[in-house]
């Protein structure tokens, strides 16, 4: 699932996934294992952080959602994870969703979850990421899905709860809870030996070749009756919920080209097949352009890898840094930004003065990085495209006639693509009208564009305005690709879109 | 170059831009070519329907002409008509925005006496009258006040008398009863029908969920020891039923949450009289979709029945403006009528208070009666000085009230000096 710097080489050195082996040559280049491209390996830092994780109040948040919507919660960070651990592993993802009685299961394809990865997601004693720090056009910018949903089975069924990962030929079964008296994360963590890899048999008792590796994230509960689950007052069976869920599965079906997405609901079998496996967008193991940093972004970044290195007991030169960059990697350009900068053979930690960063140099360097680099294009960031939405809404029933689709780019300055889609059911549907929104390639769990503007207007008002009200059959999509995402809250629920000067800049 | 509003905007409307002018001809019953082929499959002119179902609704709605209606009663005795010409759904605020004020517009003459009423938005003012002068800003309101505003004043009338009822306005003595209802446009029937006076009702009304003064009012004076009862009306659906619960207790969420808006001193003495789906099958009620958004538990409190309940959950729900006005009447008074058979009549105490008032009154306004013909025959006589204006405007100044209660200051005063001559 979440692959890492420590994921890469773990998985290089399972013999049962060959796939996603790299030759340390590559790696020494910084190449990905499948392609000549260059390959950020971002490196997981730690702060420090305990006790956010074992009741419901702390879930919450955590994930900014009440309890009621954690199954939703649940389905959006591991369909993240899973999607993001496929790309990096340049692998075209195929995911299944199952929901039954007793628990929610996410089965990819992936290069499978590296021990240590999972290991640092029991650490509840710190706080992980290896996204937060980079500017990135990413799924998900904390890094700490795993970590959240780990006790969430616990919190919801204290007696039965348990989360169950199957990866690279082990089963973990993990029990989290908390001590009472002493407070602190008590971990019971199983992990037994699975029968080979290859041919594994998914869920549901099919085999399934695409799914034949990967990683299997089972969150657990004791069976109650009438199938209803743990989570507050939402029941599986009723309509709204069960639309619900499936439209946040649907969403990553539409948002992503390359992705075969499987929705098992309670043994009913939803399938969405990728319209081009090959599609290709920006992806988490790109390296990052120096033209989305601003410079508390490359300060922060900087800060980190500094604490990291102290950590680790090193301490890597600023052209280290600066060669992770997009268009850096040459020893050419590298030389001349470190020698605009003032950087040759300067360490990291001389960035640091005193107990702060040296914010003056820190800006010659990153004014040096923008200068000796073109600017990232829009399209490069990835175009979900009009073919594939077509071909997601027909199938949602829209009339073909009636899909319109459209996409506005960036003219300069930060890269971003906006892409919509709308289109009709009909006079026979009797359904009311559907929004998928999101962004960067990534359901989301309530419309993220509720609100913007000076006046606050948001998308269902404007839509309601062009006669797209939310009893018109009508289905609406909305995506956003943009290397710095906002939101206004924890849960991603709102983005920060308004006035040029308070938006995504 | 920042992302912004407009951008999420444009693209929005770029992927709608067909489907609205589709949706905005077909509002204006334009013969759209697009529409047709994009949208839809007949021609269907609006306009036409309109001038064909509207008389025959009206005509249903106020009973004959007898009541008047709201727009929303307009639109729920159109709408089937309307489903079944178009085939389609109609919104409220289209017909009732359009179709409905394009129809009044074009026959001005059939439609003159038809008595249509819009909520009223915001209050009219008179400053410097003997009473506060408020005027609800209501079609209705709006047009009595007119009248009343232009009517010729007779300067040598007969002065009011003194008024005869018992000033109190306390509940048990001034009203037995309260009858809360949900929406504010029902007062202009409410009061056609005369039902505040005939049940001696008092009638509190709130747009939605009820605020704070609506709670803290209900608790004084519809307490089960010594108040007067509380019924309340509300539609059959989910905040109707809530609307109603809220108006006399707080709910558990506003406790755990914190976020008690008012706590009760007093139980109320409330009866739910809402509209609830067996007057719904007898009245052949239409219902609206709605989404219910609920717990599963969400009717632990048995609210309604589980058949009740299995309706709201179908994404139904039904409002008070479902009914013709002489429906609505009709069922309001069968209620009433159950529970408030007899007139009021206050306590002993305030029933011989309130009798030597009447003594003291009948006394006074018999002095009036007899001084009257006096002062109009004085009245008469006396010369307008010629500087009146000009003392006037002294007057004003020194007093800073308005002209006429100046002017009285000055009337008074030449009386006494006449009485001294």
């Amino acid at each position: 699932m979440q692959s890492t710097k420590n994921a890469t080489n773990k998985t290089a050195s399972s013999p049962k996934c060959k796939k996603t082996r790299a030759t340390s040559q590559q790696k020494k280049q910084g190449l990905s294992p499948r392609s000549k491209d260059p390959v950020l390996n971002r490196t997981t830092f730690k702060t420090s952080r305990e006790m956010d994780f074992f009741s419901e109040k702390e879930l919450k948040n955590q994930t900014a959602h009440n309890i009621d919507e954690w199954p939703l919660v649940i389905i959006k960070e591991l369909v993240d994870n899973a999607l993001d651990a496929c790309e990096e592993g340049d692998i075209a993802p195929a995911i299944e969703v199952s929901a039954d009685a007793t628990g929610i299961t996410i089965l990819d394809n992936g290069p499978g979850l590296p021990e240590v990865t999972l290991q640092g997601a029991l650490d509840f004693t710190v706080r992980t990421s290896n996204r937060e720090a980079y500017v990135s056009p990413c799924r998900g910018a904390q890094g700490n899905a795993l970590k959240t949903i780990l006790p969430m089975a616990r919190v919801v069924d204290p007696e039965n709860g348990q989360l169950i990962i199957e990866t690279l030929g082990k089963r973990h079964t993990i029990r989290c809870g908390c001590d009472p008296i002493s407070q602190r994360a008590v971990v019971h963590h199983d992990i037994v030996d699975l029968p080979k890899c290859k041919n594994r048999e998914s869920r549901n008792g099919t085999i399934n070749q695409a799914l034949s590796c990967g990683t299997s994230i089972r969150i657990e509960w004791g069976a109650r009756p009438n199938s209803e689950w743990p989570f507050g007052d939402h029941y599986p069976h009723d309509d709204d919920f069960a639309r619900q869920f499936r439209e946040l599965v649907q969403g990553f079906a539409v948002f992503n080209p390359h992705l075969s997405l499987t929705l098992n609901w309670f043994n009913k079998r939803t399938t969405w097949e990728a319209t081009d496996p090959s599609w290709n967008k920006w992806k988490p193991h790109k390296p990052t352009s120096a033209h989305w940093y601003e410079l508390a972004h490359l300060e922060r970044l900087i800060g980190a890898y500094v604490t990291h290195d102290r950590d680790h007991d090193s301490d890597r030169l600023v052209s280290d840094l600066v060669a992770e960059f997009d268009g850096l990697i040459g020893s050419q350009k590298r030389s001349k930004v470190l020698e605009d900068a003032g950087c040759h053979r300067v360490k990291l930690s001389d960035l640091v003065v005193g107990e702060r960063l040296d914010s003056a140099r820190i800006s010659g360097l990153l004014k040096a990085m923008q200068v000796h680099t073109r600017p990232v294009k829009s399209t490069r960031l990835g175009i979900i495209g009009e073919d594939h939405l077509r071909a997601r809404l027909l199938a949602m029933g829209v009339v073909p006639e009636s899909f319109q689709y459209s996409r506005k780019e960036s003219k300069d300055g930060l890269p971003w693509v906006l892409e919509s889609a709308f289109g009709w059911k009909g006079d026979e549907s009797e359904d009311w009208r559907t929004i998928i929104s999101g962004a960067n390639w990534s359901a989301a769990i309530k419309n993220p564009f509720r609100s913007f503007g000076a006046t606050g207007e948001g998308l269902e008002s404007a839509l309601t305005d062009m006669r797209a009200s939310a009893f018109e059959p009508v289905v609406f999509i909305l995506h956003l690709a943009h290397p710095r995402v906002e939101y206004t809250d924890r849960g991603k629920s709102s983005l920060v879109v308004g006035a040029k000067k308070q938006g995504l800049s | 170059m920042a992302i912004d509003a407009s951008d999420i905007l444009a693209v929005t409307k770029k992927v709608t831009q067909k489907w609205t002018k589709a949706r905005k001809a077909e509002e204006r019953g334009s013969r759209s070519r697009y529409s047709r082929q994009y949208i839809y499959s007949d021609r269907i002119n609006f306009t036409e329907i309109a001038d064909e179902i509207i008389p025959a609704g009206y005509d249903h709605a106020s009973g004959g002409g007898q009541y008047t209606v709201s727009m929303r009663q307009m639109y729920y005795a159109c709408r089937e008509a309307f489903k079944e010409k178009a085939d389609r759904e109609i919104e409220a605020a289209y017909f009732s925005q359009t179709l409905l004020r394009q129809y009044l517009n074009r026959n001005p003459e059939a439609t003159a006496t038809w008595k249509i009423t819009a909520d009223p938005r915001g209050t009219l003012t008179i400053p410097n009258t003997a009473h506060e002068v408020r005027v609800p800003c209501g079609t209705l309101a709006i047009e009595a006040h007119l009248r009343y505003a232009s009517t010729h004043i007779n300067p040598l009338v007969a002065p009011s008398l003194m008024p005869i009822e018992w000033p109190s306005l306390e509940e048990g003595t001034r009203y037995q009863a309260v009858l809360y209802i949900e929406k504010e446009g029902f007062e202009p029937l409410l009061n056609e029908a005369r039902i505040a006076e005939r049940f001696d009702l008092a009638i509190l009304s709130c747009k939605g969920q009820s605020v704070v003064a609506a709670r803290q009012f209900v608790d004084h004076v519809c307490r089960v020891d010594g108040g007067v009862p509380l019924f309340v009306v509300h539609d059959f659906d989910k905040a109707g039923f809530e609307i109603s619960k809220r108006l006399t207790s707080v709910s558990d969420w506003a406790e755990e949450q914190d976020r008690v808006a008012y706590r009760f001193e007093n139980e109320i003495n409330v009866t739910d009289l809402g509209l609830r789906l067996a007057d719904i099958k007898k009245y052949d009620l239409a219902s609206e979709r709605c989404k219910f958004k609920g717990r599963r538990d969400w009717n632990s409190d048995k609210f309604c029945t589980a058949e009740e309940e299995a309706f709201l959950r179908s994404g139904k729900r039904v409002e008070l403006n479902a009914f013709t006005s002489p429906q609505f009447i009709e069922w309001l008074e069968g209620h009433l009528t159950k529970r408030l058979p007899s007139r009021l009549i206050p306590d002993d105490e305030a029933l011989e208070a309130a009798y030597r008032r009447a003594l003291v009154v009948a006394e006074i306004n018999r002095a009036i009666e007899a001084a009257s013909d006096d002062a109009i025959e004085h009245a008469i006589e006396a010369a307008i000085p010629k500087t009146l204006r000009r003392k006037l405007k002294a007057a004003m100044k020194e007093s800073g009230g308005a002209w006429d209660t100046a002017l009285y200051a000055i009337a008074r005063k030449q009386g006494l000096s006449h009485d001294e001559d």
